[in-house]
């Protein structure tokens, strides 16, 4: 268990591994990561243990995460790659570091995403 | 007689082992003269009549006398050649001498019938036959998947992975537990029968870690004594049917119309499409049919069609379960085969009086059944038979036949053959027919089906069946990536059998004895 | 430097090793265990603390010839690497190694649907391909086939196959319906299995399992012998009709019955999938949490239970099954169905009609038509804290086992201070009893006791004469111990064909009991 936290710790220091400027910032591509990701356990509504789990402890309001503005990408980022209590961590074979910068884009503004749609 | 044997040059069985395994199986369980040992050759086989003979044969009755018979044959230096799993005996001399045989006679004993979970288990002599009687007397009625004769034995072609013609027609998938003695003379028991009082050793398939049991299929890494398998409950109905279609490039629209079928399992039973040809060996010798020599010229074959009420190519399937479902798929097979042009559709009250359909009827419908023609009497009791697998296409299905019959033809042979069609993949099936009088005739059989392996490989149509005479060379064309998959064979083999105990045809690398 | 090494290698010969490995993947892809990358190869999930399993390194390979050559690199510095393909078998272990130090191989990148062939309804598959990226796939190309996916959606195709998991469609058992195999060998050589052995065999391979000679491919399952790099499998055919159904049972002892109902639908093949019987809380996981029911830890009262049933409309038990194949097959065979579970007394059946916006029901159903999803990861809120461990034995499928088993695990789970939170998964003729096991793992007394819990549950179960079809990395060892029948011959015989295939012992070393000779799990730890 002291492992981890020091991992967690540890992970805010930014990570340079492969992250390709013209992905970067690309909300699209962000939202097509939660949609194949995320969206199992953070879509709305039961049925999604992690909208379930955050509407019981934090309200309803909070229980998307799309879009929430208490959430920055640096914290996002770092529970992607290290997991948090239920939720377990992604590494950056299954996520590359360029899809969870637009991951985090896309969480944090998900307008981005549906400007950019054509 | 033994001694002066022994004496001379070439190596042979010693007296001693002879004298211990009397001691261990009794003396009428030791099979030895040239007499009794020429009863398991086969005259029509490619060897023939006059290939070598085993040492000896033995009849061990127990697991236990297996477990003495490794022990003897490993101090002795000796190969033991299980009947079940290698079809027959086959050897060249020097080996033979020192290979004895091992006939499942006395190991025949259906160990149990479970009517609830609807499986048996068996040894390895148990034949089709033998567990119909005791089956036919349950209640419910459980089917048998009869592979090949009602005499011929589970184990065999479980071993053998021969496919049989109801649903549970893949071996491999509905056997669930076996029991092999290994050449150290341990006793494995696979899957959930590796766990003492397990009561799942024929109900779960994989137990715990890696699933061995394909292991022991095609190979000679241990001596199977106990096998498991899954039987069908008798369905509410049964209803076999054939399509027959008019010319030999038929075929193609024939397999086209079957592949979605097979995949859809709207056909659950194998369908298995035969050559007239092949219908017709079933029924009669050729010299009923036809007395020029050399192949059946096509016009020849057109006529014997029409002889037989029966087209150039002939598709076998079944429906089961409620009268209203079989009805239902009826509607879809019978419209989907009838678009075919020139195709005639039949159900079995079409076919009365038609012993090739009945033959192939009650194979379908669970009963073991054998040909009335017997066994591969085509020219006589000569033949090589093959089965090379395909993807279940019309396109290949034609590729197949062609390259098939060119090479038979050239060679001077008809070459009997149906497709057998399961899952995905059709096993084109066939043999090589031959006049076992004659040696000419032989040796242009094994030339043939050699150029028939090599050639059929060569178009990506592996040999998946060959005799045992054959067996190597089927084996040198699986050679991608460096022969990487038989090196892994021989790997096995010399790890789990360092000296060689168990003789198979295959190329395993064990001829150390 | 590394501060964690595998088990006898200096860290020079561990740094030229990775170093090597660099070489062929690039930098980013060997993950050592200064970089945080290393977490995501944590075990989450388990009741041991994660540094008994914590990787050493990771090296991500993103082509055969890159497994290849890892291998080699492996085999010459006598590296033990731990093959992963998603990683995501949570509760067995997520992608983590057997043992701390092991480097873990993670095919991950590997990720390509190579082929799916309509025609023949087929497809071949990399390691790295996930359920939830299968359907995709299959979706985004409108391919009239319909996958089979375990509970975990983000689970791997190929991982779960080898590791002997099953669906819910008609093509539950994925093991059954795999077919052709492409294999690294311990000495960087690559062999393909069946037809995939013959040069021009390609069309072959994925149609018909068997080939020539000994039928190999199940050997590369729950195993070590080499690292699997592609496998075909089969694909189900969209059907005509599917209706799937839920019979509620009201109370816990209906367990047999229901079972004794389904036995002879299943070998009938009227029901053609994996039925399953589910136990309430389970299902219940979808709409509550223990803690509104219960303060403090301790399993719930029967009391409890019975509300939770009524106020969610479930049963004691919940059992679910589908239909599948023409139209007026399915309504000729629903009508037995029906008929046969109506005679169970107080059994309610529902269809998808009668519970439209249900989401127990609704993650049910959509796992029996091959939809991915992660509901039931529910069960993680249940207590909180992310622990859980599946315990897995194998019963024949009768009610009498059945009723054993569930008194036998929930009298342990109780004894622990846990919920029973189980179902049972009826296959051809067995059942796969599978118990989520659920704890708060940052309760470290918690912890302790799931974890004792589960090995006291081991010896129970093989006392009784059932085994575990899978596990837990940490109870690999003990539940290999109970497959002892004559001596242990079984196992003796797999160790001896991993000496045969890897006889530097460097491939996942451990997996499932299975050491290299010489090697035990004390010489490991």
């Amino acid at each position: 268990m002291m492992r981890r936290v020091a991992i967690v710790m540890l992970s805010i220091l930014p990570l340079a591994v492969g992250v390709s400027a013209a992905q970067a910032g690309d909300a699209a591509r962000g939202q097509q990561v939660f949609d194949t990701r995320c969206v199992f356990c953070h879509g709305e509504g039961l049925g999604h243990p992690a909208w379930q789990l955050l509407a019981l402890k934090k309200g309803k309001d909070k229980a998307e995460i799309v879009g929430r503005s208490d959430l920055t990408p640096a914290y996002i980022k770092q529970v992607v790659r290290n997991g948090y209590i239920e939720m377990p961590p992604f590494r950056a074979s299954e996520i590359s570091n360029a899809d969870l910068d637009a991951l985090a884009d896309y969480i944090t503004h998900p307008g981005a995403a549906s400007d950019a749609k054509p | 007689m033994a001694l002066a044997n022994a004496a001379t040059t070439r190596p042979g069985l010693s007296p001693a082992a002879l004298d211990r395994m009397r001691a261990a199986l009794g003396a009428d369980a030791v099979v030895v003269g040239s007499a009794a040992l020429a009863g398991y050759l086969d005259p029509g086989s490619l060897a023939g009549p006059d290939a070598a003979r085993p040492a000896a044969a033995v009849m061990p009755s127990s697991v236990e006398q297996v477990r003495h018979l490794l022990a003897i044959a490993r101090e002795h230096r000796f190969a033991l050649w299980p009947l079940v799993g290698s079809g027959r005996f086959f050897a060249p001399a020097d080996r033979a001498a020192v290979t004895v045989i091992i006939d499942p006679k006395r190991m025949a004993r259906v160990l149990e019938v479970n009517e609830e979970f609807a499986y048996a288990l068996v040894e390895p002599g148990v034949t089709y036959a033998q567990l119909h009687d005791r089956l036919r007397s349950g209640k419910p009625p459980l089917w048998l998947d009869c592979a090949s004769l009602a005499a011929g034995s589970l184990a065999d072609d479980f071993i053998n992975r021969s496919f049989g013609y109801t649903p549970y027609n893949d071996h491999v998938i509905m056997q669930c537990g076996l029991e092999a003695v290994m050449p150290d003379g341990s006793v494995v028991r696979t899957g959930m029968g590796a766990m003492p009082r397990s009561s799942s050793w024929q109900l779960f398939k994989y137990g715990y870690g890696p699933y061995t049991d394909g292991s022991f299929t095609q190979s000679a890494f241990g001596i199977v004594t106990k096998v498991g398998v899954w039987l069908m409950p008798a369905p509410p109905a049964c209803k076999p049917f054939m399509v027959a279609v008019p010319r030999e490039d038929d075929l193609q629209r024939l397999i086209e119309t079957l592949k979605p079928l097979k995949i859809t399992m709207a056909i659950p039973s194998t369908a298995v499409v035969a050559h007239v040809l092949c219908d017709a060996s079933l029924a009669a010798p050729r010299a009923k049919y036809f007395s020029g020599r050399g192949p059946m010229p096509a016009a020849a074959v057109q006529k014997l069609a029409g002889d037989l009420n029966r087209g150039v190519w002939n598709l076998y399937g079944a429906l089961y379960g409620l009268p209203v479902g079989i009805d239902a798929a009826w509607k879809v097979i019978s419209g989907a085969f009838g678009g075919i042009q020139g195709a005639r559709v039949y159900s079995a009250d079409d076919r009365k009086g038609d012993a090739i359909f009945e033959y192939r009827a009650q194979l379908m419908c669970g009963v073991p059944a054998t040909s009335p023609s017997g066994a591969g009497n085509w020219m006589g009791g000569g033949r090589a038979e093959l089965a090379q697998a395909a993807p279940l296409t019309g396109d290949d299905a034609m590729r197949a036949v062609q390259i098939v019959q060119r090479v038979a033809q050239a060679h001077g042979f008809d070459y009997p053959s149906a497709f057998i069609a399961t899952w995905r993949s059709a096993l084109f099936s066939g043999a090589v027919a031959f006049d076992p009088k004659s040696n000419d005739d032989r040796k242009r059989a094994n030339d043939c089906a050699n150029a028939i392996i090599t050639e059929m490989a060569a178009a990506g149509y592996g040999t998946v069946g060959a005799p045992p005479e054959l067996a190597e060379a089927a084996a040198a064309t699986y050679s991608a990536h460096g022969g990487t998959l038989w090196q892994v064979h021989r790997k096995l083999k010399a790890e789990l059998d360092p000296h060689g105990v168990i003789a198979s045809p295959l190329p395993l690398g064990h001829r150390g004895v | 430097m590394n501060s964690i090494l595998p088990k006898g290698v200096s860290k020079e010969r561990f740094a030229a090793a990775t170093g090597a490995m660099r070489k062929v993947v690039g930098d980013p892809w060997v993950i050592l265990d200064e970089n945080p990358l290393i977490a995501g190869y944590m075990d989450t999930y388990s009741a041991a603390p994660e540094s008994s399993t914590a990787a050493s390194a990771a090296v991500c390979p993103g082509s055969v010839e890159e497994v290849q050559e890892i291998v080699r690199i492996a085999r010459q510095y006598r590296i033990p690497i731990w093959s992963i393909s998603t990683g995501k078998n949570f509760a067995y272990g997520g992608p983590a190694p057997r043992t701390a130090g092991q480097v873990v191989l993670d095919l991950r990148r590997m990720n390509r649907v190579i082929e799916v062939n309509t025609d023949l309804g087929y497809a071949i598959v990399e390691p790295g391909v996930a359920y939830v990226d299968f359907y995709n796939y299959m979706k985004r190309h409108k391919l009239p086939y319909w996958i089979d996916c375990a509970a975990n959606g983000m689970g791997g195709v190929m991982g779960n196959t080898l590791d002997h998991g099953v669906g819910y469609t008609a093509y539950g058992d994925h093991l059954l319906m795999q077919c052709g195999m492409e294999v690294v060998l311990s000495d960087g050589s690559l062999m393909r299995t069946g037809m995939g052995a013959l040069p021009n065999g390609a069309a072959s391979w994925p149609v018909y399992k068997y080939g020539y000679g000994p039928y190999i491919d199940g050997l590369f399952t729950q195993s070590n012998f080499g690292v699997v790099t592609k496998i075909g499998l089969w694909l189900m055919p969209e059907p005509p009709a599917f209706r799937p159904f839920m019979v509620q049972l009201q109370n816990e002892d209906d367990l047999y019955e229901v079972t004794e109902k389904l036995r002879p639908l299943k070998i009938n093949m009227i029901i053609p999938n994996a039925a399953i019987t589910v136990h309430l809380l389970w299902e219940a996981s979808v709409y509550t949490t223990k803690h509104e029911w219960k303060t403090g830890s301790g399993p719930l009262p029967q009391r409890t239970l019975r509300q939770i049933a009524e106020k969610f409309n479930l049963g004691m038990w919940n059992f679910y099954a589908a239909l599948y194949g023409l139209p007026e097959v399915v309504e000729a065979n629903w009508q037995i169905v029906e008929s046969t579970f109506r005679s169970i007394k107080g059994a309610k059946i529902y269809r998808e009609a009668d519970r439209k916006d249900d989401p127990s029901f609704n993650y049910r159903v959509r796992l029996m038509r091959g939809e991915p999803n992660l509901t039931e990861f529910s069960l993680m809120n249940w207590v909180g804290g992310g622990g859980h461990i599946n315990f897995s034995p194998i019963s024949p499928a009768s009610g009498a086992d059945a009723m054993k088993q569930f008194h036998m695990i929930r009298k342990a789970c109780e004894k622990y201070g846990f919920d029973y939170i189980g179902e049972f998964v009826i296959g051809w003729r067995e059942q796969h009893h599978i118990l989520m096991l659920m704890f708060n793992r940052y309760d470290a007394d918690e912890s302790r006791r799931a974890h004792d819990c589960f090995a006291q549950l081991i010896n129970d179960a093989a006392a009784e004469g059932y085994g575990e079809y899978r596990t837990n990395l940490h109870f690999m060892d003990q539940i290999a111990g109970t497959y002892n029948a004559n001596d242990g011959a079984l196992l003796r015989m797999q160790r001896r064909i991993k000496h045969a295939l890897d006889p530097a012992g460097i491939l996942s070393p451990g997996k499932n009991g299975i050491w290299p000779l010489g090697e035990s799990p004390e010489t490991n730890s």
